[in-house]
């Protein structure tokens, strides 16, 4: 089953080894990514950072919109991790199944994006993802761990447009 | 003061989250004085691994060292796997966990010609070695 969908630009990294993969109890990661999962070096190094008694794999966005429900309907508990709403927009669209939920953490800052929280940057394309994610009713929120605050798009899209 | 020629000494660069690497420079040059050859690099909230690969690769590279060290402090975290990446472009060897006790192993022994892979074996013993636990009851042994 996929415990929490996670737009975070850092993939893997202290934050989610810490604190979501327990705070979830996720027993499998799936990293949607094709820059990650077209480059050896990369997910050489992102598998590394996987803690030993968590599963991973990493997929392009085509191979997640072909194979995504083989970890919905699995057992274990999945994180689905990417690290834009743009690949998160085309997933929810091929899988009107999922849970109605996108979390976005920390997303870094570009030249061409704003300041959404103190953690999160998004360039006008990705919140037009987000915007068309709330009108196919999808909560978008974006929150680091459990217990910081959390912020809904919808409370502060207006402040964006 | 730049130079193209290749510098003998080891370079280290401590890269962590936030301003822990800035810190523990402080901290070891109060131990043990002013040092060259160290850099320090910091992540924060906004960052991104690309850049700060960038960024490892840049201080390396300025340090002109033939060898160096790269200490992080947590395996998997982004400083750790923003200085895994670039090992594709610089010559140096990771250590994750950073604590001072290894920063002043690595300090008193890169001027003495040492195998690195020794080295190296060294630092994390030393920095294993060094995590020790202090309780009331060891105080009254005398």
């Amino acid at each position: 089953m996929i415990t929490l969908i996670r737009c975070d630009d850092r993939l893997i990294h202290g934050q989610c080894i810490v604190r979501v993969l327990a705070d979830f109890k996720i027993e499998k990661i799936v990293i949607i990514d094709d820059i990650t999962a077209s480059n050896p070096v990369l997910k050489s190094v992102f598998l590394l950072a996987v803690p030993p008694q968590t599963k991973a794999v990493i997929l392009t966005t085509d191979e997640a919109k072909a194979n995504l429900r083989e970890f919905i309907e699995n057992n274990e508990h999945v994180l689905l991790l990417m690290r834009s709403p743009l690949v998160a927009l085309e997933l929810f669209k091929s899988y009107p199944e999922l849970k109605q939920e996108l979390n976005i953490g920390p997303i870094s800052y570009r030249p061409d994006t704003r300041k959404i929280t103190t953690y999160a940057y998004l360039t006008s394309e990705e919140m037009d993802a987000v915007n068309q994610l709330i009108e196919r009713r999808v909560r978008v929120y974006f929150n680091q761990t459990i217990d910081q605050k959390i912020i809904e798009w919808n409370e502060v899209r207006d402040l964006f447009k | 003061m730049a130079t193209t020629e290749q510098n003998e000494t080891l370079g280290i660069l401590v890269c962590t989250h936030s301003s822990l690497a800035d810190s523990l420079k402080q901290a070891i040059e109060m131990l043990m004085g002013p040092q060259e050859n160290f850099e320090t690099l910091g992540l924060y909230e906004g960052g991104d691994v690309f850049s700060l690969c960038e960024e490892i690769k840049k201080q390396v590279g300025n340090m002109h060292t033939k060898k160096n060290l790269v200490f992080t402090d947590l395996f998997g975290a982004s400083p750790s796997n923003a200085a895994a990446m670039s090992l594709v472009d610089i010559d140096a060897v990771i250590i994750t966990g950073v604590n001072l006790p290894m920063l002043a192993e690595v300090l008193t022994l890169r001027g003495q010609q040492q195998d690195l892979n020794d080295l190296v074996i060294d630092i994390v013993n030393k920095g294993k070695d060094s995590i020790r636990t202090i309780t009331k009851e060891m105080l009254s042994k005398g």
